[in-house]
């Protein structure tokens, strides 16, 4: 039994939890099982450890280009909202970086610590207008720069400028950084739940629940933000899944989320995720949410006819790109 | 990953001796975490990244102890002392078995060591 548990906890990313239950007595494992749960979470952490050296770096490069940034996810959530930080593992870096400071932030960490951009923009300026993110890779360690929280038509309706507005400071290697305040690591943790890996992965829901248990959500007021955001089905969504995960007794206040009046627009922006041919329709869908004519036709364009550099980075040309798009969006309706 | 094991073997020979004739390790030398340094709590110990270190060094229990006790500054004669108290063993046995993990803290960063003025 316990080889596929471990199996699980490490598809699932939560080596950490599982450790977690261990030292706390929930569950107990023979010498040998401890032996090999001891030996994976180890690894983990050491990894943990190699990428928050990297973190450290980078927010110091960027700091000295007077860039501000939120740290996401893992390395925040390990230190915000875990009672431990050895119960959180992650595979990479991620930091929020200010649109008007995105180009900028890519070629800090790209030219000053010699990072590699192992794909490159759809077009030029594309990232820093409609992006979500840009991974940079530093010495084997993935430094993704976000924009926003997810790609397509909801990470477009985020007010990014204010997640920039508070701020939650840890203290990583004697050195203060900034997470999420604590309303909007609620919201975000939401995205990750509601559009992130199909089917959701456990991390993501317990990273949620974490977060109302130990941080200081006002709910209430990380809805209403998320209403504004236009993003009542991402919260609704995201509560849904967390009752499927968990059972509404341990989903508690998140739980109630499930019943959430979603409009109808967000209802058909939302299934934009939910098809097989969502890396075509997430796209398209974001069109409909994009102020302005130019805007819309910048976005249109880059998605029909990308950058030569971005088509050889695939190995396609641009009538394959065409092609596939429009064969992906057939087969799937 | 370094492992920078603890051994609580009374037998075994160890180096405590070295460590009296350590100046480095001297009884009067104050040992602190070093300002940078990451650390993370492990199921059977705990794991240090220094600064400067290529690797993380794991020392396995009870060096977790030890890594707890430097919390705050503290001379090489008082973590003998303690840990002699904790384990129930003697003065030499304790620096015995505990000098094998001071010393790849200090060869890693991971504490600052300073004499006493």
């Amino acid at each position: 039994v316990f080889g596929p548990l471990l199996q699980e906890a490490m598809h699932e990313g939560v080596v950490g939890t599982v450790a977690e239950a261990v030292a706390d007595g929930a569950l107990s494992l023979a010498s040998e099982q401890f032996d090999e749960l001891a030996d994976h979470h180890a690894a983990s952490q050491a990894h943990m450890l190699r990428l928050e050296r990297m973190l450290l770096r980078v927010v110091a490069a960027l700091a000295d280009d007077g860039i501000d940034v939120r740290v996401l996810k893992g390395l925040a959530l390990a230190h915000t909202a875990y009672a431990d930080p050895s119960w959180r593992t992650a595979a990479d870096i991620d930091l929020l970086v200010p649109s008007s400071r995105f180009d900028d932030a890519v070629a800090v960490v790209r030219d000053r610590l010699g990072g590699e951009q192992p794909v490159p923009e759809l077009r030029p300026g594309f990232d820093r207008e409609f992006g979500k993110e840009s991974l940079v890779r530093v010495d084997q360690v993935e430094v993704d720069l976000h924009r926003t929280f997810v790609i397509g038509a909801f990470g477009l309706t985020i007010d990014l400028d204010e997640l920039f507005d508070d701020g939650m400071e840890l203290t990583i290697g004697g050195t203060p950084l900034t997470a999420l305040g604590a309303e909007h690591q609620f919201a975000h943790a939401c995205y990750n739940v509601a559009l992130g890996d199909l089917p959701v992965r456990l991390r993501a829901v317990r990273d949620l629940l974490l977060i109302v248990d130990r941080l200081p959500v006002d709910i209430d007021r990380a809805v209403a933000i998320m209403q504004r955001w236009r993003a009542t089905a991402v919260a609704q969504r995201a509560g849904q899944l967390v009752n499927e995960a968990v059972g509404p007794a341990v989903a508690g206040r998140v739980g109630d989320l499930a019943v959430l009046r979603v409009p109808k627009r967000e209802r058909l922006l939302m299934r934009s995720y939910l098809t097989p041919a969502r890396s075509y329709s997430r796209p398209l869908a974001s069109l409909a949410v994009i102020p302005g004519v130019r805007p819309r036709l910048r976005y249109a364009r880059a998605l029909v006819a990308p950058s030569r550099t971005y088509l050889q980075s695939r190995n396609w040309s641009g009538r394959d790109h065409v092609a596939r798009a429009l064969g992906s969006m057939s087969r799937h309706g | 990953m370094v492992d920078g094991s603890c051994s609580r073997d009374p037998g075994d020979p160890g180096t405590g001796g070295e460590m009296m004739g350590d100046p480095i390790l001297a009884d009067e030398v104050t040992i602190c975490r070093a300002d940078a340094v990451l650390t993370r709590r492990l199921l059977d110990g705990v794991i240090v990244l220094a600064s400067g270190a290529r690797e993380p060094v794991r020392v396995s229990a009870p060096g977790d102890v030890l890594w707890s006790l430097l919390d705050e500054a503290c001379t090489v004669e008082d973590l003998v002392a303690v840990w002699s108290t904790i384990y129930d063993v003697s003065l030499d046995t304790a620096r015995t078995e505990i000098t094998p993990v001071l010393r790849a803290w200090v060869e890693a960063g991971a504490v600052t060591v300073s004499s006493a003025p």
